[in-house]
């Protein structure tokens, strides 16, 4: 029991699951357990028994089941467990005796009034306001118990005994005798018996008994005035015991400790004090410890599962009992995350001690940890170096690398070689610079070793380009190549033109041929310089070669051109555009093609004039070597390393 | 003097992008920086002195009679201006729709009748003996290669019957041989990129030391 307050009709408790009404047979007529004894201060987790279920309390059972003293869960609930008062002329100890006729009358106790504070909401709407200010609750809403009780209260002279057959079974049974019977058997704390000790019954007591050592009487003395005491705390049904005149404020000695909340009821010894109208706290304001303890589901109770609502079992062992495989129904139920143990608030666990006793100590500076010094151990920074020595070495010391291995016979760039060399002395040929400043270093090299042989043969060339900056850098490249040539002049040898239009421009070349504008250097009509070289289509020239830096140019020449024109297109291209070129050799797409800066290299072999592409083919071919080394180590550390990691 | 200067600058901008050899520096950025910057300035500058004003204002001007279409041009490069603002884009759409219209059909007429059909043409070889073995080899090399690289995209499921799920097992068994020719085809692309770059590595190494240091002649 987990003392969660749950509904009346609930059978189950929503927090901790357990079972609140016990396992009946439909069959049999519903008989009425006895009423467990009220136990102390804790909620009960039982629902409250209504009025028509609970038995009166006038009437007396027949057997009232006696529960044995070692089935109680302490010693107080054994003080109102039902014992036989014992009867005239049994055997009565003389401490017993004297004890009886110096005890006074029961009336002569002071009746505390209940703890109004210590109530629960639940008892509080069932008894109402004191009895002492308020009017009787309408009898609806009033349990019978309660009812009886009041009007025996109302009844009873402050004088006279209580009948036995008035009053609850515990509370005949609960008389002097009983206390006295049971006194072996109760052990009070020591607080407990202080704060009794100082009450006036108490004081009454030891002055009848002044003379008296025995221990067990002391012991009496201590537990008798602490009647009245107990039911007030314990118990939450009102006294039976008709009111009292206001009794004597319980004066309570510092010489005892007594816990605050045993304190607290005392001053309500004073009749009437109304119920104050709590305020419920703000949810900021109260305690994430104390919020905790609130049970999870407290706001949405589980729904109610009477046993008339459960199955009954109709076969095996458990034939005609009902509710007892609540599977279904369990399933059914919403299940909320119940916490095993209610939340200690921090500091009373050892764990909470301990963190306080942490943060309670003087922080202690941590000594600086030193940083290992950054190391940076790749091998980009090597690679980087070796590359540029590779590159830098043949420029400064100058040696032929690639003298055995340099094959021309059979080369795309003899193949290249012999088709310009078809072209007539004296001819014109269209030259299309199509790459960007970025392949300069690669793509003037073969434009560079081409012109140079069209202009020793006194080619007339007209340099287009499909890029804003291929006119620049034709005429850097034509410029530079006419310069040690006689005869050979910009505007009568060769002419600059820009092809606007990309693909669109392409086309309009191959079907009417070179537009009749202005030149890129001297922004003066081409018409006569074409004229003079008998051009009006792509197909009177012998051959249109295309230099191409990039995939994009050369695919619009073969696409858009050639296929209109069936003019012989040759293509000078980068290394990386090779592959694709390569293709269209192949299909006789074009003429010829020259590769690369081994191309290059090549083709001033093959027109003898060796110039910078024979000394650049050496830095290559060294840069490769690196490239190649660098490639096959990095491969080695790689399986080594890796069969390092598999012998792990 | 203008030479030197030149020299200089292209020597300067040249370490400054071998620079981002060593990070992402402050320098390579500026040289970054300044090669957009004059590849846009050169761009308009071109479009303007190389297009618009000796191919369209001054034929306009000149003879607006004889030159009228050109006003057809021109009225499609103001519509363009259109697409600045959100209400008035859709009238450039019409300007757009001329570019990808001719764009387009350039593209797929020459795709079709300048790569798609003369190398379909060119994978039609002879495997006769009478041409000598090594071309036979290296026919039936490319047949092999180009039929395994169409095969190795072949995304569909072998048939249920045995003749048809015999092929698509000899179909699948040579599309794995057409890959590996896919794979060796862009190894032989990279290889060329790798050589393009170091040949211009080579060109400005070259640059730096005949030009600007003038150590080799």
């Amino acid at each position: 029991m987990c003392s969660t307050p749950n509904r009346v009709e609930s059978v189950f408790c929503s927090n901790c699951g357990a079972r609140l009404v016990p396992l009946t047979a439909a069959a049999m007529p519903e008989a009425k357990p006895p009423a467990p004894p009220i136990k102390g201060l804790s909620l009960p987790a039982k629902p409250v028994v209504s009025a028509e279920e609970s038995p009166p309390p006038t009437a007396a059972p027949e057997e009232p089941a006696e529960p044995a003293a070692g089935e109680s869960p302490d010693g107080i609930a054994q003080m109102h467990a039902p014992e036989p008062a014992p009867e005239e002329g049994s055997v009565v100890p003389d401490w017993l005796a004297r004890l009886r006729a110096a005890t006074p009358p029961e009336e002569a106790l002071p009746a505390e009034p209940e703890p109004e504070q210590e109530m629960p909401d639940w008892l509080i709407k069932s008894a109402g306001e004191p009895a002492a200010e308020t009017p009787p609750e309408p009898a609806a809403q009033v349990p019978d118990w309660l009812k009886n009780a009041r009007i025996e209260s109302a009844e009873q002279p402050s004088d006279a005994h209580i009948a036995e057959e008035e009053l609850p079974d515990w509370l005949t049974q609960a008389e002097p005798g009983a206390a006295l019977a049971a006194e072996d058997q109760v052990e009070l704390p020591g607080w407990l018996k202080g704060s009794v000790a100082e009450t006036p019954g108490a004081e009454q007591a030891s002055d009848a008994q002044v003379a008296e050592s025995a221990e067990p009487e002391q012991v009496i003395e201590q537990i008798e005035p602490t009647e009245p005491l107990l039911e007030s705390l314990e118990t939450t049904e009102p006294p039976p015991v008709a009111p009292e005149p206001p009794a004597e404020p319980a004066v309570v000695t510092d010489d005892y400790e007594i816990p605050d909340w045993l304190r607290t009821p005392m001053p309500a010894q004073s009749p009437a004090a109304p119920v104050p109208d709590i305020e419920p706290p703000r949810p900021e304001e109260v305690p994430a410890w104390v919020a905790a303890l609130k049970p999870a589901d407290i706001s949405s109770p589980a729904p109610a599962m009477g046993l008339e609502s459960a199955e009954l079992e109709s076969e095996g062992p458990l034939e005609g009992l009902r509710g007892v495989l609540p599977l279904a129904l369990a399933i059914a139920e919403p299940h909320a995350a119940v916490a095993s143990e209610a939340p200690v608030p921090p500091g009373q666990t050892d764990g909470g001690q301990i963190f306080e006793s942490i943060l309670a100590a003087p922080a202690q500076v941590a000594a600086p940890v030193a940083k290992p010094p950054r190391r940076i151990l790749t091998l980009r920074p090597f690679i980087y170096l070796l590359l540029f020595l590779a590159v830098l070495v043949p420029f400064i010391l100058p040696f032929d690398l690639t003298g055995s291995t340099f094959k021309i016979a059979g080369t795309p760039a003899a193949e290249f070689f012999d088709a310009l060399q078809q072209v007539p002395t004296g001819s014109t040929v269209l030259l299309s610079f199509d790459y960007d400043p970025s392949l300069s270093g690669e793509m003037d090299l073969q434009a560079r070793a081409i012109a140079r042989d069209l202009v020793k043969r006194q080619v007339k060339i007209i340099a287009v380009s499909t890029l804003e900056t291929g006119p620049q850098i034709a005429q850097r490249i034509l410029d530079g190549v006419a310069k040690g040539t006689d005869n050979y002049t910009y505007g009568s040898s060769y002419v600059i033109v820009y092809l606007p239009g990309h693909e669109a421009g392409l086309a309009q070349l191959a079907v009417a041929g070179l537009p009749t504008t202005d030149d890129f250097v001297e922004k003066k009509s081409i018409e006569p310089f074409l004229t003079a070289a008998k051009f009006k289509t792509l197909r009177d020239l012998p051959m249109v070669i295309e230099f191409a830096g990039s995939e994009e140019p050369l695919r619009m020449w073969v696409e858009q051109v050639q296929p209109r024109t069936g003019m012989r297109l040759a293509a000078a291209v980068s290394a990386a555009v090779e592959p694709k070129a390569r293709a269209y050799r192949n299909a006789n797409q074009l003429t010829a093609m020259l590769g690369g800066l081994l191309g290059a290299a090549q083709y001033e072999v093959l027109s003898n004039q060796p110039g910078l592409a024979v000394i650049s083919v050496n830095a290559q071919t060294a840069a490769q070597l690196v490239l190649v080394f660098v490639i096959i180590l990095g491969n080695i550390v790689f399986w080594i390393s890796r069969a390092r990691g598999d012998a792990k | 003097m203008t030479d030197l200067i030149g020299v200089w600058a292209g020597a300067i901008l040249t370490l400054l992008v071998f620079s981002y050899l060593l990070g992402d520096t402050p320098l390579f950025r500026i040289a970054q920086a300044v090669f957009v910057g004059v590849a846009v300035g050169y761009g308009a500058t071109a479009a303007i002195y190389l297009v618009l004003v000796p191919r369209l204002f001054e034929p306009l001007m000149a003879s607006t009679a004889e030159n009228w279409p050109l006003f057809v041009p021109l009225v499609l490069g103001l519509v363009l201006f259109t697409k600045l603002r959100t209400g008035w884009a859709p009238v450039g759409n019409l300007s757009v729709a001329f570019l990808f219209g001719v764009g387009g059909a350039l593209a797929i007429g020459g795709a079709l009748g300048g790569t798609l059909v003369p190398q379909l043409g060119a994978t039609i070889v002879s495997l006769s003996p009478r041409q000598g073995w090594g071309a036979v080899f290296n026919n039936v090399l490319l047949a092999v290669g180009t039929i395994g690289a169409l095969l190795s995209f072949r995304f569909i499921t072998s048939a249920q019957r045995l003749p048809l799920r015999a092929l698509g097992a000899v179909a699948r068994g040579w599309g794995h041989v057409g890959r590996w020719f896919v794979l060796i085809a862009f190894g032989a692309i990279f290889a060329g990129t790798a050589v393009s770059r170091i040949s211009l590595l080579i060109g400005r190494v070259y640059y730096l030391l005949h030009d600007w240091l003038q150590v080799v002649k």
